[in-house]
Formats: C-alpha cells, sequence, structure tokens
C-alpha cells in the first residue's frame, strides 16, 4: 500500500514537472475536433455553376435566381453551349451545369412536365452525389411553391468524365497522390539526420564538398526509386482498378517526377531540422498524410472551409497534384490545362531544396 | 628554417557571453606532433573547428598551409586530414568502398588511389581486410582504415580528435608506432586527446584550460620546468585538479 502510493506520487510529480507535456496533451484533444469540426464537412456551400439556356424564356431566369437565393449554389456565368460548359468543368471554374431545353416554357404552359439535365463533374463523385441531391431538394421545393398543382420540373443527371459515379475512379487517383507524397517524403527525411547521429555529417563537412552537392546525391538516388515506385502504383490503378486513363503518359510522367521531387525535397529538408530518424520518420509521417488527406479537396471539399484553412490549403502540393492527376487520368487533359499547377509544384520543391542546403551550411 | 604549417595568433571565439576560446597563440611546425590537451569544455574541439575552417573565429589570426581563415576557408579543406575515434567510416560499405567514397570527396584520381593505397599499405597494413564490411572489423583496424581516409589525399595537416578514447592499450600503442613513423616521414599531426600516455607521445604540447593556454613546451621540458615526474602531476599542477575531476 505505501509502496503503490509512493509510486503514484512519483507519477504525478512526473506529470506536474513537466508543464509543456501536460500542457499539450491535455490542450491538443480540443485543438484537434476544433480544426477537423472545421475541416470534415461533408456540406456543401457555394456550388458554382453556369447555364446554357436554349429556351431564352424570362420564366426560366426566375428558376435560375431562386437558386441563386438558396445561398448554396452561386451563378458563374452563361455558356452559348455544352461544350463551352465542359471547358468550364474541366478548368474547374465551375462544379456544374444547368442545362435547359428549348420550347421548355412552351411545354409547360402546355401542361406537360419539363426536364431540364444537370451537368456534373464525375472526376469528383463526392462532390457529384452531393450536388445532384441539393438541386433535387432545391427542385422539389420550387415545384411545389410555383407550380402547386400544374405541370412539373423534372432533371436528369449527366456526369461527365466517370458516368457511373465509380468511387474507385475518384478514390484511387486522389489515395495515389496521398501515398507517393508519403513515402517520397518518408525517403528522404532520414538520410541527413541518419548521418548526423551517426556522426558522418562531421566527415562531410570537413570535406571539400558544398551543401548543395551534398543533397543532390542525396535526392538522386531516392529519385529513381519513387518513379519505379510511382509507376508501381499507376500500374495498379489502371490494371486492377480499371481506373480510365485518358491523358498522355507523358504529361502524367513528368506531373509525377515534379511532384515527387517536391516530396523528396520536403524529405530532406524534415531531415535537416529533426533531431534523429524517428523524429523524422514520425514528422514525415503525420505532415505529409494528414494534411494530404485533409486539406487537398481529396475527400472534404475547399469551398466548405473557413477562409483561413482555404488559404492553408494553397501550401499543399496534393492539392495540386490532385487536380493533375484526376484531369490526366479521367478528364484526359495535357500541359496547358495544368501547367500552373505543375508551376506550383516545381516551387514548393524548389523552395524547400534551397531551404535544405541553407540549413546544411549551418548546420556544416 | 622553421616551416610553420599552423599559425594562430590572438585567436578569441565567443558564442553570446560565453568565450569559448580566450585569446590564444601558437604555432605548429612542419612535420611536429602537436598536442592539445585539456577536460571537455576547455575549448580544444572549438579550436580545432577554427583550425579546419568551419567555425569562424570572432577575432584574431589564424594560417594554415599558407590559407588564411576564414577568408580562404574551402581551400584549407583539401589541404587537412581528420579523423576522429567517434565516426570515421560507413559500416554498411567495405573498407576499400570507404576509401574509395573519400578518395572521391577529395578529388584524388583513381592512379594516385591504387598508389596511394600502396604507400599507406606499408604503414597501415590494412590490406587482408579492404573487402570486409567495415561492421566486420575491430575497433584497432577501423581505426587504421579511418586513419587511411584521412590520409588518402596527402593532406599537409592532420588532425586526430581523440583518436584512441575507447581503443583497448596494446592497439593504442600500436597506433602510436604508426603516427611516429608518419611524422617521422615529415606528416604534420595535432592530436587532442585526454590520456596523459599519450601526452607524452607528442613533440610539443600545449595545456588547455577554460578557454586559455596554461602552458605550451615539450613533454619533458614541462616536466623539468615544474619538477615533476609525469604529464599526469603537470597537468595538475597547472589546472589545479586531475583530468577526471575538472
Amino acid at each position: 500500500m505505501r509502496k503503490s502510493k509512493a509510486f503514484l506520487k512519483k507519477e504525478f510529480l512526473h506529470l506536474i514537472r513537466d508543464p509543456k507535456s501536460l500542457f499539450l496533451i491535455s490542450l491538443l484533444p480540443v485543438i484537434m475536433l476544433l480544426f477537423y469540426g472545421y475541416v470534415v464537412r461533408m456540406d456543401v456551400k457555394n456550388i458554382k455553376f453556369g447555364v446554357v439556356n436554349y429556351d431564352h424564356s424570362q420564366f426560366f431566369e426566375g428558376l435560375v435566381s431562386d437558386m441563386e437565393a438558396s445561398s448554396y449554389f452561386t451563378r458563374e456565368g452563361e455558356f452559348p453551349s455544352l461544350k463551352d460548359c465542359e471547358k468550364w468543368i474541366v478548368k474547374g471554374k465551375v462544379d456544374a451545369c444547368l442545362i435547359i431545353p428549348s420550347n421548355g416554357y412552351k411545354k409547360l404552359l402546355t401542361g406537360k412536365d419539363t426536364e431540364v439535365l444537370l451537368v456534373l463533374d464525375g472526376s469528383d463523385s463526392n462532390l457529384a452525389t452531393t450536388v445532384a441531391n441539393y438541386f433535387h431538394a432545391f427542385l422539389a421545393k420550387f415545384n411545389s411553391k410555383h407550380m402547386p398543382r400544374g405541370p412539373e420540373f423534372r432533371f436528369s443527371v449527366v456526369n461527365f468524365f466517370n458516368p457511373e459515379l465509380k468511387s474507385s475512379h475518384f478514390f484511387v487517383p486522389g489515395l495515389a497522390a496521398i501515398f507517393l507524397m508519403m513515402i517520397c517524403a518518408m525517403l528522404t527525411s532520414i538520410t541527413i539526420v541518419k548521418e548526423k547521429e551517426i556522426g558522418s555529417l562531421k566527415l562531410l563537412r570537413l570535406a571539400p564538398v558544398s551543401p548543395f552537392q551534398v543533397i543532390v546525391v542525396k535526392l538522386l538516388p531516392y529519385l529513381f526509386l519513387a518513379v519505379v515506385e510511382a509507376s508501381l502504383i499507376i500500374a495498379v490503378a489502371e490494371l486492377w482498378f480499371r481506373v480510365p486513363f485518358r491523358g498522355s503518359l507523358l504529361s502524367l510522367g513528368v506531373s509525377i517526377f515534379i511532384y515527387m521531387f517536391a516530396g523528396l525535397s520536403f524529405g530532406v529538408f524534415l531531415s535537416t531540422i529533426a533531431s534523429s530518424q524517428a523524429i523524422a520518420m514520425i514528422l514525415s509521417l503525420v505532415l505529409t498524410i494528414l494534411p494530404s488527406v485533409l486539406l487537398s479537396g481529396f475527400i472534404f471539399p475547399i469551398k466548405s472551409m473557413p477562409v483561413l484553412l482555404q488559404a492553408l490549403t494553397y501550401i499543399i502540393p496534393a492539392r495540386y497534384f490532385l487536380i493533375i492527376i484526376r484531369g490526366i487520368m479521367l478528364m484526359g487533359v495535357g500541359f496547358k490545362e495544368i501547367y500552373r499547377e505543375l508551376v506550383f509544384l516545381m516551387v514548393f520543391a524548389i523552395f524547400f531544396f534551397v531551404i535544405s542546403t541553407f540549413r546544411l551550411k549551418r548546420e556544416l | 628554417m622553421n616551416e610553420y604549417v599552423v599559425e594562430v595568433k590572438n585567436l578569441v571565439k565567443k558564442f553570446g557571453d560565453v568565450t569559448a576560446v580566450n585569446n590564444i597563440s601558437f604555432s605548429v611546425m612542419k612535420g611536429e606532433i602537436f598536442g592539445i590537451i585539456g577536460a571537455n569544455g576547455a575549448g580544444k574541439t572549438t579550436t580545432i573547428r577554427m583550425l579546419c575552417g568551419i567555425l569562424p573565429p570572432t577575432s584574431g589570426i589564424v594560417r594554415v598551409s599558407g590559407f588564411k581563415i576564414p577568408r580562404e576557408s574551402h581551400k584549407v579543406k583539401s589541404k587537412i586530414g581528420y579523423m576522429s575515434q567517434k565516426f570515421s567510416l560507413y559500416e554498411d560499405l567495405t573498407a576499400l568502398e570507404n576509401l574509395e567514397l573519400f578518395a572521391a570527396l577529395y578529388g584524388v584520381n583513381n592512379r594516385d588511389f591504387h598508389s596511394e593505397i600502396e604507400r599507406l599499405n606499408q604503414f597501415l597494413e590494412f590490406k587482408p581486410f579492404l573487402n570486409s564490411l567495415v561492421s566486420s572489423l575491430p575497433l584497432g583496424w577501423k581505426q587504421r582504415i579511418a586513419l587511411s581516409c584521412a590520409l588518402l589525399h596527402r593532406p599537409e595537416l592532420i588532425f586526430l580528435d581523440e583518436p584512441t578514447s575507447g581503443v583497448d592499450p596494446v592497439s593504442r600503442r600500436s597506433f602510436w608506432k604508426i603516427i611516429r613513423k608518419l611524422s617521422g616521414a615529415g606528416q604534420t599531426i595535432i592530436v587532442t586527446t585526454h590520456y596523459m600516455e599519450e601526452a607524452e607521445y607528442c613533440d610539443r604540447l600545449t595545456i588547455m584550460h577554460e578557454g586559455r593556454i596554461l602552458a605550451l613546451d615539450s613533454p619533458d621540458s614541462l616536466k623539468t620546468s615544474l619538477e615533476k615526474e609525469s604529464m599526469e602531476e603537470v597537468f595538475v599542477s597547472l589546472v589545479g585538479g586531475s583530468l577526471e575531476e575538472v
């Protein structure tokens, strides 16, 4: 009894003497809850839509402005044809497109049901499903308000790029983006800190080699390894999960190469700041998987996040690579549509490359 | 005429408010074995790091093989070799692979590399072990390979940073035999140590304490002038405690 009491006292003393950890442990769940509470939201606001009005009647203007008034939908513009609206979907400027058939109003006047067409971006099957549900609810309300007894508006849905809304077509490229980032950061995260731990870094700094050289040789072997890894992942996505591949292999290859360079650079950077291999490993896991899943728009729509978190998503490489890989595989886009994302990834990679050389120079 | 490989004048290094090296001056002649003796925190390592050109001094003049530090540090790097007991070799490479790596890092070409291996083998007799993984070698042999790595590019000056800590006395003695041979062949050597027995092997040595040089002379002259029997006693009388205590 006395022994246990003494032991218990010792444990409490450990806790009290380490206020930093105590503070962190007691506040961490609250911070996580707040953070996740804002990120993990399946409802979508500000669904951007375009209109193709083949009917040109005033009546449909009323439908569209009612849609806007619902606060879920925002009108981005009107397009002359379906083709233009597809372009906007590929560019990511709109999430949906409402097609109003010619003679739709006339049909209503004669007492017949009229059908509008909702075109959605099936490459984000989650979002597409949500938008279809919202539109369904909106239309039901609209019908009962404006045409309580008369003919009804109905709608049918076309999902571009993924007509059957297969979730594998949506998830597999996203998962590839996340795992590639994780693997790359992990591969290089231990390289420098390992040499720090065994003491060989000291010899490198005494030798007539520049930090730039050290970082380059740290990256190169892993870049080869990463390319092999990426090829395997893409092969599994294609051959096993049967994700369509509509773009060119070259554009995907170049994009993956740049993306991996970004991941490897980030890993090297972690290696220059971590104090041990274990910490470098944990950092590389936590700092790649969590942001890539939560803030890339992979599952949780970025537009539903608070502005501050939205701003944060701009520094997440997976956000850009997700656009690239879905674009190339599902939409068949080429360099013209993705060069902005590629430029960002390149900037990210070079930024961490340069920072790492400076960190190493100080270390050396 | 004496040729100085290292010249240090009024060297000071401050880290914030702490003065790690406090106004020291000394010179090292070609072919000399020069010892720096002191406890942890005496300023030995800081001094060595400044001499290697990887730590800029706060003030003072440092010249290593004719080059000014810190302005010409990058030129100094290829003129010096460095070996320490803590780490010197990649354990998952063979001895030969380690040698090849360091040869390449220091820009030794292929032909020179092979003749260097032959030359060093005469001192160090490491040939039977060249193709063994370093992790499988006994400590004494690792040390010889590490020394070879540091000597491959024919440095004018070699730093031995606590080279024999953790090594058994027999290996330590044979290691020092090699060092004497190298010095006889004209190699300049600066060694830090806290083994007083090793201090005896040096041609001249400085005893450092709290960033200052307390004494600088040959072991024999130090013993005679202070009327002591051993270096251990010399150290105690100068510092006011044995190495283990301070």
